[in-house]
Order: structure tokens, then C-alpha cells, then sequence
């Protein structure tokens, strides 16, 4: 059995990862972010349920999927998404705590971020910062969506490469 | 070991639409298909969305980086369904406090420059003993019981006021939480964002000057003055665009009503002015708010002088010339024919003050006089018909048309006491204006310092 601070820990370690989770569901990281928290009141508050951390993952995923559902319902009247399936499908090839914020794995980020061009910096500033649609991004900046979309797809690759690179040669 | 083949681009395009929100029932059917039936679209997919979290989380905290201690600026729902499990709460808040922690891990201290910055105070009274008595406001509640105050926000210069009774959260840098009362801003780096959070509807500035009015029940209306913003109602990424001269009305609990740019824009005339720089004005001033379908017929009077804003931060391509400057003429007589050039590459805010008496049979001369007093200093004075007109084009507001202005600038040729006089004050900050119109209007563009 864990106890409530085996249950904070385990959650704020995957924090991040879960709430990516969750927001594949709400596609906005502030409801996500909301749910989680919701999630860890939740976990806390049942906390002789779990007998393992993994445990505790399993349910809150769960946990949050079903609550982003019945919170977009609840306001939306429905959901548009991803079904069931699919959400629980990609729950075991989902990245857990330390690949998803580790320090290294954020620092690492943060300087591959610094290493984009001005333009794709503010391409990436408008759709995860300021949470604009690709539309938006177009507009904002004067360009058609679909360059903006070309130029997404590729700083996500040159991300994921970088940081790969990154966390395999950088000292620990 | 084989590295498994990498997605499509057709693939990542279906993700970004998905993200988007923009797939059809159909497309999104594709793409879960083809998730389904392959383990490395399943990863690819599941590290795109855990990297734009990542993405999104350094950016914020690089954003709130400024010193003070912050909360995440947007939250939802209430808190207060952590009080039905005691115990639980105290985990669970622990767990909130460092989650938000991880994003604003600094400390308000006693030498933290704050979040923003009072630059001016109109009989301003706070309620609850917490007044900005330094000049600085830490992050925090405020409520300001009357008067008018304006504030730069330390981030990015953004300039806000509020006229009281207003009640306000400056909940992070460039975040402002307005409860009720009214708000005008003008953003200084759009690039850095100004938002308002209010119960009815999330105002993001797009580099802009606009206003924001919250009632007691919460209805909020937004209206543009100049450039534009997107406004969507908390919790939702449905974004609606309002244009400069447009309006928007939103309810906690009713659906928005979005009046169009062509409306003129009301209810904040008392805070554009200081909003946009303007310290101080005789009482003989009158503030324009600019409008579409501007008629300079609509602005005739004997004892009122208009002041209309025009472009604001704008940056002079090539040298202008101006009639008057600090050091230079004070009156039509002594006006340099050549004009004093102002440097090209400045940046400048444009205003506009203009002079017509009413219908006047007789044509009896009526006389007007006073001063205007700037936050920037005033690096010129365009009072010739035809530097206005050669001006109007970089300067002019871009939705009044000046072509079928009647005869443009101050009065010259006449006698001494008929003579029309524009002067800046040796600390260059104030214009004093006296002049003496006939049938022919008055008129002068001042041009100020942008920060």
C-alpha cells in the first residue's frame, strides 16, 4: 500500500508526461493541466487503493482520460476526438517521467529551441506559447498554413533529433 | 538493429490538424487507422505531444522569469473542491504548489523591480490599505476605489490604465486579471503578448490599443481603438478576432456578441488619452476616437479643441520636417522655411489636434488657448498645410481619410494678436496652443516620443 506521499511523488514525477496525456484528449495544456490536478486529489484522496507506482500511472491515466472526457462534454455537449482505442493503445508506448522532464532532457530542449532560426522560434512561440492554431500562426506571421505546417513538421524533427543527440553525448 | 521507417509527411500534416482541431470526423478516422496498425506512429505521435507540453512549459517559464514570484495565468473551475477530502487537499495542493513552483520557481524580493510600474495617478484611492506606495505593484489583488492610474508593465513596457472602481489581479508578467472596471492598454511588444483574463472572455492582445469593461455580473465588453485582438471565452481555444473599431460583448453565462469594426468605439474616451501618453489637457480638450466613416464636419465648436490619435510607434522611413521643435519656432511668422528634419528611423507616436469654430456668418475670430502635456517628450510640431498633407500618408490613422479635410494648418500672415502660436515647453514635454480661427480651421500634428 502507498502512502500519500508515495502518491504526490509518483504523480509529480509524471506530471509532464501525464498531462500530455491528458491533453490528447482536451488539446489545450491549461485544462490539461487542470485535470491533473483534479487526477491528484483524486489519487490522494484513495491513496490504500495502489499497491505500486505503476499502479498509480495505470489508474490516473485512466483517471484523466475519463474526466478530460466528461469535462469537454460538460461544456462542449461532446467530444471530438480520439476514441477509446486509440487513447488506450497509446497509453504503453507513452514517454514516462524522465524522459518527458528530467532536467536533462529539458535543458537539452531548451538549447535546441535556442538553436532555431529566429522564424521558426516564432513559429514555435505562436503554436505552443501563445496556443494559436496553425491558421492563426499563418496569419500572424503572413505566411500560407501550409508553410506553416511544412515548417512545424520539421522543427519537431530537428527537436527530436537535437535532443537526442544531445542527452547520448552530453556528460551526465 | 533496423531503425523503424519514419512517418510521412502526410502523417505529420494529419497531426498538426489534429492538434488544430481542423480534422474531419473522416480524417481523423485515417489517422487513428493508421496509428493503430503501426507501433512507431503510436511513439511518434505520443512524443510530439509530450514535446509540445515540453515546449510549452519552457516557454512559460521563460516568460514569467522576471524576478516575482507567479501563478500559471490561466486556471479553471474552482478549488474549491479540495476542501471535501481534507487530507487529500493537503497532498493534492502540495502537489499543485510545486507543479506550479516548476514553472515560477523565483521569489518575489524586496528589491524585485515588480510587475509593473505606476507612471501616473489621477486622485487614485485603493481600497484594502494595499496601494503601490513605492510606485511598484508585486504580483497580487488590487483594488483601486476611484480615480484613474496608468501602469507600465515591467516585462515589456505595456502600458494599462484603470479607472476606478476597478478590481484587478496582476497575476504574472503581462497577465492581468480584471474582476471589474474598466482597462485600457496599449501593448508595447506584441511579440511578448498582453493578456486580460476576465470571468466572461480571454482578451490576447495583437499589438494593439484596446479596452476592456468588466460589470458587476461579470459581462465584459472589449473594443479596439487601433489594430486588433483575439478574444476567447476561458477554457476554450475558439478564438475571435475584433478588428479596430469593432466591439465585443460576452457573458459568463450567454453567448458572445461580436459588433462590427464600423461601430464607433465609446465608453473609454477618458482612458485612451492617458493610455496613449497623454498626460495632461486643458479642460478645452476633447478626445476623438477615430473612426471609419470620420467626418470633420461632426467636430465644429467655439471653445473646444479635438485630439485625435493617429499612428502610434511608428518609425519614420526617411527624414521629415517639422514646423516646430524644442528649441525651435514658436510662431507661423518665424517658421523655418526648410523646416527642422527629424532623423529617419524614429520612432514616433502621432496626434492630431484640430480647430474648427462653429458656422460663423460674421466671421468674428474665436479664440482658443491651453496646453497639452505628454509622458514622452514631444520631438516636434508639423503645423504647415503642406508638411500635413506629405505627412498624413506615415502619420494619419489609417481608417480617417484626409483628403476631403478643408483647408489643413495654423493660420499665418496675419496681424500679432491674430496670430496662430504653437509652442513646446523648454522641458519638452508640453505643447501651448493659442489660436485664433475665423471660417478656417485650425490644425497641427504633434509628434511624440514612442518608447
Amino acid at each position: 500500500m502507498l502512502t500519500p506521499e508515495d502518491i504526490t511523488g509518483t504523480l509529480l514525477r509524471e506530471r509532464l508526461a501525464l498531462t500530455a496525456y491528458i491533453s490528447t484528449v482536451t488539446r489545450d495544456f491549461h485544462l490539461a493541466e487542470d485535470i491533473f490536478q483534479d487526477v491528484c486529489v483524486k489519487a490522494v484522496g484513495r491513496a490504500s487503493d495502489f499497491d505500486s507506482p505503476a499502479h498509480v500511472m495505470n489508474w490516473a491515466r485512466v483517471a484523466g482520460r475519463h474526466r478530460a472526457i466528461d469535462v469537454l462534454r460538460t461544456r462542449d455537449g461532446k467530444v471530438v476526438g480520439l476514441s477509446e482505442e486509440m487513447l488506450a493503445a497509446l497509453e504503453p508506448v507513452w514517454p514516462e517521467g524522465d524522459a518527458a522532464q528530467s532536467t536533462p532532457a529539458l535543458e537539452a530542449l531548451r538549447k535546441c529551441i535556442d538553436r532555431l532560426t529566429p522564424n521558426n522560434q516564432e513559429i514555435v512561440r505562436l503554436r505552443y506559447f501563445e496556443g494559436r492554431a496553425g491558421a492563426q500562426v499563418a496569419d500572424a506571421m503572413g505566411r500560407k498554413l501550409e508553410t506553416v505546417y511544412q515548417a512545424l513538421a520539421r522543427i519537431h524533427k530537428n527537436l527530436a533529433d537535437c535532443v537526442r543527440l544531445r542527452l547520448t553525448s552530453e556528460p551526465r | 538493429m533496423n531503425t523503424p521507417p519514419q512517418p510521412d509527411e502526410a502523417f505529420f500534416l494529419r497531426v498538426m490538424r489534429w492538434q488544430d482541431g481542423t480534422l474531419t470526423a473522416e480524417e481523423t478516422a485515417v489517422l487513428e487507422e493508421e496509428m493503430l496498425a503501426s507501433e512507431e506512429k503510436r511513439r511518434v505521435f505520443a512524443e510530439w505531444q509530450v514535446r509540445s507540453l515540453q515546449i510549452n512549459e519552457l516557454l512559460r517559464r521563460e516568460a514569467y522569469a522576471g524576478g516575482e514570484k507567479v501563478v500559471p495565468p490561466e486556471r479553471h473551475g474552482s478549488r474549491l473542491r479540495f476542501l471535501r477530502w481534507p487530507l487529500a487537499a493537503a497532498a493534492a495542493l502540495a502537489v499543485a504548489y510545486a507543479a506550479a513552483s516548476y514553472f515560477h520557481p523565483e521569489v518575489a524580493s524586496a528589491g524585485s523591480p515588480g510587475l509593473a510600474s505606476v507612471t501616473y495617478d489621477a486622485a487614485a484611492e485603493w481600497d484594502g490599505g494595499k496601494s503601490p506606495g513605492s510606485g511598484r505593484m508585486a504580483e497580487g489583488s488590487y483594488s483601486l476605489a476611484s480615480g484613474t492610474v496608468r501602469m507600465t508593465l515591467t516585462h515589456d513596457g505595456t502600458v494599462a490604465t484603470l479607472a476606478g472602481p476597478a478590481r484587478f489581479d496582476l497575476v504574472a508578467p503581462g497577465h492581468i486579471r480584471l474582476h471589474e472596471g474598466r482597462l485600457s492598454a496599449q501593448v508595447s511588444r506584441p511579440d511578448r503578448g498582453f493578456t486580460v483574463f476576465t470571468d466572461a472572455a480571454t482578451v490576447l492582445d495583437r499589438g494593439t490599443v484596446f479596452g476592456v469593461d468588466v460589470k458587476a455580473d461579470g459581462e465584459a465588453q472589449v473594443s479596439v481603438l487601433e489594430g486588433m485582438v483575439d478574444v476567447h471565452p476561458p477554457g476554450s481555444r475558439e478564438m475571435t478576432r475584433i478588428e479596430q473599431g469593432g466591439k465585443l460583448l460576452a457573458h459568463p453565462r450567454r453567448k458572445q456578441q461580436v459588433q462590427p469594426a464600423a461601430d464607433v468605439v465609446r465608453g473609454f474616451e477618458d482612458l485612451w488619452p492617458l493610455t496613449l501618453g497623454v498626460d495632461e489637457v486643458s479642460h478645452l480638450i476633447e478626445f476623438v476616437v477615430p473612426q471609419t466613416r470620420h467626418r470633420w464636419n461632426d467636430y465644429r465648436s467655439n471653445t473646444r479643441l479635438y485630439l485625435m490619435p493617429e499612428r502610434q510607434r511608428v518609425t519614420t522611413g526617411s527624414p521629415l520636417l517639422l514646423d516646430v521643435t524644442p528649441a525651435g519656432a514658436a510662431d507661423p511668422k518665424k517658421l523655418q522655411a526648410g523646416g527642422y528634419p527629424l532623423a529617419a528611423g524614429t520612432r514616433v507616436s502621432s496626434f492630431l489636434l484640430f480647430f474648427r469654430p462653429e458656422e460663423n456668418p460674421l466671421a468674428l475670430p474665436v479664440d482658443i488657448s491651453g496646453s497639452i502635456t505628454f509622458s514622452q517628450p514631444v520631438l516636434g510640431v508639423i503645423a504647415g498645410g503642406t508638411r500635413l498633407i506629405q505627412s498624413d500618408d506615415l502619420l494619419g490613422h489609417p481608417r480617417v481619410v484626409y483628403r476631403d479635410k478643408p483647408r489643413r494648418g495654423i493660420e499665418k500672415g496675419r496681424k500679432q494678436e491674430g496670430r496662430d502660436i504653437v509652442r513646446i515647453s523648454r522641458d519638452g514635454r508640453r505643447v501651448f496652443f493659442s489660436l485664433h480661427a475665423t471660417a478656417d480651421p485650425d490644425e497641427f500634428r504633434v509628434l511624440v516620443a514612442a518608447p
